[in-house]
């Protein structure tokens, strides 16, 4: 009886747990990998391999599944059944796809996020960035591929007009996307930079997700979920907001009111303009969160800007000033809806809705303009796989121009579809391929528009990147209302980038051609039979470990470009576009003091204009423009920031142009008159503080 | 004897076929607790890491391993000599075990602190780049937490802690802090010699830390 227990027990065992798996884990250079969990599927039992990759696992039963994991790299499952436990094991373990560490398309592109360690700009770097006083788009100024405008403040990329720059929110367009000014004086982006929690910049070749824009995209993205209720109060030199965000378990309203007034400013510090009515506004902003469920997010945004000013300034065949006063009121709305299944699917549907109105009083005209502009757009996405990404949309626009001179009235209205698809391909984690196509339709017109990028990654810190693309934008509706059977401008990109990447240290190399075609041009009537290139490259260095706690960035832009457009009779370098721009940006924290010490330098070659005494064409240059920027930022407590800004600081008189008289003079030519800048330089001072239950909270929290 | 022989084999391949059962799920996560004791180098982290993580695929509706799972990377991270991107390869790995434990245990007082040491271990990683943004995170965790249980140790020691770091950093009153870490040390005494699988790390910080608090007034 024994002997058969006996057998029972050897035969069970030897069934249940008597076989060792051992051998040695390597990665796919043949390194051994220590650390890799080695165990049976639903128990317990497993080990660890040991710093040579060996490893012994004991007590296995004849049947069953062994995991081999590690975190980065995928797992592998042997059936114990096919197992021949004699010998030693040898397992390979592949790394894993990980798109946060796989290359990513950067050619043309610039990402302002947290997301990656090695990036070009940071969210907070544009509340940071001295002389761009809080505004992102004077942020974005010191980036690679732009021209500063000083006396214009808009977006100018790579020879493109400001025209040719479409900005969106979350996706959606946003219509006159710049505070209304004259012109002359410097305006500012809409918003505020802390409701964006990031936004990606596009100078050339982007997606087939963007269209109406010939030269470049901007995208801001609005604030997630905020994790607190705080209220934010600020007092400046120039006038005093107060923000509040009230956050529940799953929904959140933030509120922002700002009041500008830069009267008791500029009754200080003299202008180079007359201003009647300083500039003044009141900008309000709404934003609500709503998270239902798990899987879907709505996002709600409402803003109301008021402005005024009013200036008077000499013109050059008038006797008296000639005085202008501007009036603005803007409504922006967007409602945006994101919801997602199975971890593969992704739906965005969204809506926006621009409404501005400019009333503007020349001596004695009255000129009114009224545009609104609404976007509807849905977008689906499908990751069937980590290495894999679909995009595809639909999208209408509608937009509309009503003016009015004194009595006079007149109206022009546009309607735009489009659709599009774009797939993004890893092949490995060190190649990448984008492939687009748009197709948009307007004005009768239809066009189909390619779009294609390629990243490669030479090595661990460096990669390579080509992109091309096709790009058609409709005519400015301020023309069309003119004409409305203009053909759209368009043009065709190519891009070719270097880049080298550490934590601490950015290079980027990037050079680009761009051919346009059907630009307007005036020649007794409007037509769009102009043309243009502009080429060049960019150049961007930003470092932070050279020097302790001190963090520059230096970009240099050299643009080459030329333009057969307006009523000009050969293709000209417009006034714009500068041949050589740069700007050297630097932050120095001191810790002693709980401070930042900000300074930013610009400089570019001067701007080309037309002066009639001359023969040719654009053949003059102002002088050079620079100005240097100086800030400090002072937190001497965590929730209060105390900030200190002077823009142009050196006051160098700077040059835009020359305006002409339309005779000639007695000495037989044509007088000039110099367009400055409308203040030599510019003070701010501002006190920010938040209230919270943690009282650490500032406002660059927000961020 | 025969019978007796086979209901004792019986037992034996029972108890080995069902690994599952409550006891040996108490006893080996006890084992895996102990062996934070003897930890010496990287290695051993990832050792009771792995059993963690073994345990927690074996046993789906325990939320237990996953977080200890979660916190053996947060003290991987900690390890010298790291490279910043590893410490962060950590952390996220550490951030994957808390989602999934808060996905099996829900709103919970001990996940919600180890997400909020998660982040602050992040902000460790790059102060100069991640404070100012992040640093609201890891304060809002620890409230949360607070707020859920305010006799939580590891909840008062945790938000303590932080507090201490930031008003040091502005060279402000460190009251507060220093009474919130004398609070989670007592609620650490109360609590001592409840043998259990629960959270239960912290006092060693705290009596440290507490230490900082009574040299400083």
């Amino acid at each position: 009886m024994n002997r058969s227990i006996l057998l029972f027990i050897l035969l069970a065992q030897g069934l249940l747990a008597q076989h060792t798996f051992s051998g040695k884990v390597l990665d796919a250079k043949q390194k051994p990998l220590a650390g890799v969990n080695i165990y049976l599927l639903q128990s317990y039992n497993g080990t660890t391999t040991s710093k040579d990759g060996t490893f012994s696992l004991t007590d296995l039963p004849g049947a069953g599944q062994i995991e081999i994991s590690m975190m980065g790299f995928d797992s592998q499952f042997i059936d114990l059944e096919k197992t021949d436990f004699q010998s030693q094991q040898t397992i390979i373990l592949k790394e894993s796809f990980n798109t946060l560490k796989a290359v990513t398309i950067t050619a043309g592109s610039i990402e302002v996020s947290d997301k990656r360690q090695a990036i070009v700009l940071k969210p907070l770097d544009i509340v940071t960035t001295s002389g761009a006083l809080g505004d992102v788009i004077g942020a974005l100024n010191t980036l690679p591929g732009t021209s500063t405008n000083a006396n214009d403040g808009r977006l100018f990329v790579r020879g493109g007009s400001a025209d040719e720059t479409a900005l969106f929110v979350d996706g959606l367009r946003l219509g006159s996307a710049y505070g209304s000014s004259l012109s002359g004086i410097p305006t500012r982006g809409r918003f505020n930079p802390n409701l964006f929690k990031g936004n990606f910049f596009s100078t050339g070749a982007y997606s087939a997700e963007y269209g109406q824009a010939l030269s470049s995209v901007l995208s801001l993205y609005s604030v997630d979920m905020p994790i607190r209720s705080q209220t934010d109060l600020s007092v400046s030199s120039v006038g005093a907001s107060a923000a509040h965000t009230e956050v529940w378990e799953d929904q959140s309203l933030s509120t922002n009111l700002s009041y500008t007034n830069l009267s008791p400013y500029m009754n200080l510090v003299p202008q180079n303009v007359q201003f009647n009515t300083a500039p003044q506004g009141l900008d309000t902003e709404i934003l609500y969160r709503n998270k239902i469920g798990k899987n879907t997010f709505l996002k709600g945004f409402y803003s109301y800007q008021s402005s005024r000013l009013a200036v008077e300034r000499p013109q050059i065949d008038k006797e008296e000033l000639e005085s202008t006063s501007l009036k603005n009121d803007f409504h922006y709305a967007n409602l945006n809806l994101k919801h997602s299944w199975q971890k593969k699917h992704l739906l965005n549907a969204g809506i926006s809705y621009t409404n501005n109105s400019d009333h503007i009083q020349l001596d004695s005209s009255k000129i009114k303009a009224n545009n609104q502009l609404a976007h509807l757009k849905v977008i689906y996405q499908y990751f069937p796989m980590p290495r894999l990404k679909i995009k595809s949309g639909l999208e209408s626009i509608h937009e509309n121009l009503k003016q009015g001179l004194n009595d006079q009235s007149r109206f022009f209205e546009q309607n735009l579809y489009a659709a599009f698809a774009e797939a993004n391909y890893h092949f490995n984690s060190d190649l990448v391929l984008q492939i687009g196509l748009r197709n948009s339709f307007s004005q009768g017109e239809n066009s189909l528009m390619p779009r294609l990028s390629l990243a490669y990654r030479l090595n661990e810190k460096s990669q390579l990147a080509l992109a091309y693309g096709d790009y058609v934008q409709n005519q400015n509706p301020s023309i069309l209302i003119n004409q409305n059977n203009l053909a759209a401008s368009s043009a065709r990109h190519w891009v070719l980038n270097y880049q080298f990447a550490t934590k601490d240290l950015t290079f980027r190399l990037e050079a680009y051609h761009k051919k346009y075609d059907q630009l307007l041009r005036f020649d007794e009537s409007y037509t769009s039979n102009g043309d243009g290139y502009a080429q060049g490259f960019d150049l961007f260095i930003r470092d932070r470990k050279s020097i302790k706690n001190l963090d520059y960035w230096f970009s240099y832009s050299f643009i080459d470009t030329k333009r057969h457009w307006k009523s000009f009779n050969k293709q000209v370098q417009p006034s714009f576009a500068p041949k050589h721009n740069a700007s050297l940006v630097g932050k120095y924290w001191i810790s002693k003091l709980n401070s930042q010490l900000g300074s930013s330098f610009n400089i570019n070659d001067g701007y080309t204009y037309e002066n009639p005494n001359l023969a040719g064409e654009m053949e003059s240059k102002t002088k050079a423009f620079s100005s240097l920027n100086i800030s400090w930022s002072y937190l001497p407590k965590p929730n209060l920031i105390i900030h200190l800004e002077i823009t142009n600081a050196l006051g160098r008189e700077n040059i835009f142009g020359y305006q002409y008289s339309a005779n000639v003079n007695a000495e037989g030519s044509y007088a000039e008159m110099a367009i400055p800048q409308s203040a030599k330089r510019f003070i701010f001072i501002g006190v920010f503080y938040t209230l919270s239950s943690d009282k650490k909270a500032n406002q660059l929290n927000n961020l | 004897m025969k019978k007796a022989i086979i209901i004792f084999l019986g037992l034996f391949f029972s108890a080995n076929l069902s690994l599952s059962a409550q006891s040996d799920f108490k006893t080996y996560m006890q084992e895996s607790i102990a062996l934070y004791d003897s930890v010496k180098t990287l290695a051993d982290y990832q050792n009771i890491a792995n059993r963690f993580d073994r345990i927690a695929k074996a046993e789906k509706e325990e939320w237990l391993p996953n977080y200890y799972a979660g916190l053996t990377y947060v003290y991987m991270s900690f390890v010298r000599g790291l490279e910043d991107d590893k410490r962060d390869e950590y952390l996220d790995q550490a951030l994957v075990y808390a989602e999934k434990a808060g996905e099996i245990a829900g709103n919970d007082v001990e996940i919600t602190v180890l997400t909020g040491y998660i982040y602050m271990a992040k902000v460790s990683v790059s102060p100069a780049l991640r404070g100012m943004t992040m640093s609201s995170k890891v304060s809002g965790y620890f409230e949360k937490a607070l707020a859920m249980s305010p006799n939580n140790p590891r909840a008062n020691l945790m938000l303590g802690r932080w507090k201490y770091g930031t008003a040091q950093f502005f060279g402000s009153d460190v009251s507060e802090p220093c009474a919130l870490m004398q609070k989670s040390l007592s609620l650490f005494e109360a609590s001592k010699g409840e043998s259990t699988i629960m959270p239960s790390w912290g006092q060693g910080q705290a009596e440290a830390m507490s230490k900082n608090c009574t040299g400083n007034n």
